[in-house]
């Protein structure tokens, strides 16, 4: 999967997850300017994190859990764990 | 017996039987071994059922939609020995062919005297298959008792009176269609065949019309299309009452079939191994609840939590039934007896709730209840939801199994025809109206996978959109 697309994946499940924290503004940035956002800047309550957790999945195959994001804490993080795990499952395929 | 061009009688019909009857008889029919039909024709399947139930000799319809390996199949799982057939293509490589002549059936009985009525009340005389949504449709037998009583405990709940005439769409090869026959003629009413294709389509209303149809049951694709059929405006006759059956019948539709026409609308609810479980009556059916109705009185019912402890009204539950002429297993299956039929009880496998009045509302199947982190989730609750929006003419919901979260409900519309929708609106209706129940995907599918009987096949719907992202 290409990086523009995980990145419209990220944006997508950060769109159901985080509907307050990710504003307009913040919107707009990490499209346009590819900023990399905090995810505790982003207001995700634990049903949050499961809506984006579960979004990301449906998009992208890549399972992530909630507890994983804490420890990730940013989107380019995340971009990057699910590269690597599409990379991996190439990888194995091969 | 009622047909295009056709009315028979009892007195003819019973000629008929016999007849019959003693032609299977000559060919050696015997109560010793299961007897299959492979014969599309309304009248001839039905007259060649009625002769075997005479002889006491068992018997199973392998239907004639189905293709030749799938009969094979399925008179192999029974043990059928003999096959009848009108068509000689319909022959199958296994069971001896009696290729029925047709002409015999309108001839005065000949030769050696078929045996007399002496069939055991109690033994399987009827092989039916389950509605079987999933993976191989399940056997149960009927004996002639079992069938009776069910006709008589259904004429005396609907009032059945001496000028019914009974219409269904569903094939006499399928089993609603049959039982519907069979209970009708035991009855000594006028069973209505509406016949096959004809030139020219005839509207459900038309039939009634014609044949003076009293009772018109109809599966729910059946009543919707009645409904949404815009392209005449046949009504109903006066005598008509329409009897929708199934586990679903949309609220909207229901109440769409009531804006649209002046004719009385009931519910049923029932399976196949078991009968009617529940109806609603004139009065009964709540505009605001989608119920099945109430539970018909010569059955027990309970709704169960998993440890089998009745729960209280409004919980939602397993169903289990129980009744005093009902089947206790499935044929040649253990493993599928073992889950159904439990303590004396049936399990039909659906997921249901008593409201404080007794209504019946069901929940889907509990097969099909959606674990979402411990978030229990009915498939049929967002299929109403969804099915409310005007442009929807079905949901169906689905699971995509998830190692992290468990089950992803999904879902997949139908749309009525030269109707457009807005997913992203119809999701947030959704989300609005379910909150985390809501379906995460929603895909706009040109038709939902069918069983023959109507059903939505999930399982196939969920192979089928396995990728879609």
């Amino acid at each position: 999967m290409e990086s523009s697309r995980i990145r419209m994946a990220v944006f997508e499940a950060l769109t159901i997850g985080a509907r307050s924290g990710f504003n307009d503004e913040r919107r707009r940035r990490f499209l346009d300017e590819g900023v990399n956002l905090l995810l505790a800047d982003l207001d995700m309550d634990s049903l949050g994190q499961m809506e984006f957790c579960i979004a990301i999945e449906l998009s992208t195959a890549v399972t992530l859990l909630p507890a994983q994001l804490a420890e990730l804490a940013s989107t380019d993080a995340i971009e990057q764990c699910i590269r690597e795990k599409l990379g991996e499952r190439t990888e194995n395929r091969r | 017996m009622a047909m295009p061009g056709r009315e028979v009688g009892y007195p003819e019909l019973n000629r008929a039987v016999e007849a019959c009857a003693a032609w299977l008889s000559r060919r050696g029919c015997a109560a010793s071994e299961i007897v299959g039909i492979t014969v599309a024709d309304e009248y001839v399947h039905t007259v060649a059922s009625l002769a075997l139930l005479v002889l006491g000799v068992p018997q199973a319809c392998l239907p004639s939609r189905d293709p030749a390996s799938m009969r094979l199949h399925l008179a192999q799982r029974i043990g059928v020995a003999r096959v009848v057939v009108t068509d000689p293509a319909l022959a199958l490589r296994g069971p001896e062919t009696l290729l029925l002549p047709q002409d015999i059936l309108g001839t005065p009985a000949r030769g050696d005297p078929c045996a007399t009525l002496d069939a055991d009340p109690e033994s399987p005389s009827v092989y039916f298959a389950s509605s079987g949504t999933t993976g191989e449709a399940k056997i149960f037998a009927l004996s002639q008792r079992d069938m009776a009583w069910r006709a008589e405990r259904i004429a005396d709940s609907e009032r059945i009176t001496s000028g019914y005439r009974a219409l269904t769409l569903v094939s006499v090869e399928e089993t609603p269609g049959k039982t519907k026959r069979l209970h009708t003629l035991y009855l000594g009413k006028t069973a209505v065949l509406p016949g096959r294709s004809t030139s020219r389509v005839v509207s459900p209303q038309q039939l009634c019309e014609r044949f003076g149809v009293t009772c018109l049951e109809l599966g729910v694709l059946a009543l919707s299309s009645v409904v949404t059929d815009r392209s005449h405006d046949h009504r109903f006759p006066h005598c008509t009452t329409v009897y929708a059956s199934g586990s679903r019948v949309p609220l909207s539709l229901r109440q769409s079939f009531r804006g649209r026409f002046d004719t009385p609308l009931h519910v049923h609810y029932g399976a196949r191994e078991f009968g009617r479980i529940s109806s609603t009556y004139p009065g009964s059916d709540s505009e605001t609840v989608e119920s099945v109705g109430t539970p018909v009185p010569w059955i027990e019912l309970e709704i169960v939590d998993g440890a089998g402890t009745p729960l209280a009204p409004g919980e939602v539950g397993e169903l289990r039934v129980r009744s005093e002429c009902m089947t206790h297993e499935y044929y040649r299956d253990p493993a599928a007896t073992a889950r159904h039929f439990r303590h004396g009880w049936f399990y039909p496998g659906d997921l249901a709730s008593l409201t404080g009045a007794g209504a019946l509302c069901l929940h889907g199947r509990s097969d099909d209840m959606m674990n979402l982190n411990s978030i229990k989730i009915f498939p049929a609750e967002i299929e109403r939801v969804l099915e409310e929006h005007p442009a929807v003419k079905a949901a169906a919901v689905f699971a995509r199994p998830s190692q992290a979260h468990g089950d992803i409900p999904l879902a997949a519309v139908e749309l009525h025809e030269s109707a457009a929708v807005n997913v992203d609106e119809l999701m947030a209706r959704a989300r609005e109206r379910l909150g985390v129940r809501a379906p995460r995907r929603i895909f706009v599918v040109d038709a939902l996978p069918r069983s023959a009987a109507g059903k939505v096949l999930r399982r196939e719907l969920a192979g089928l959109l396995a990728t879609a992202r």
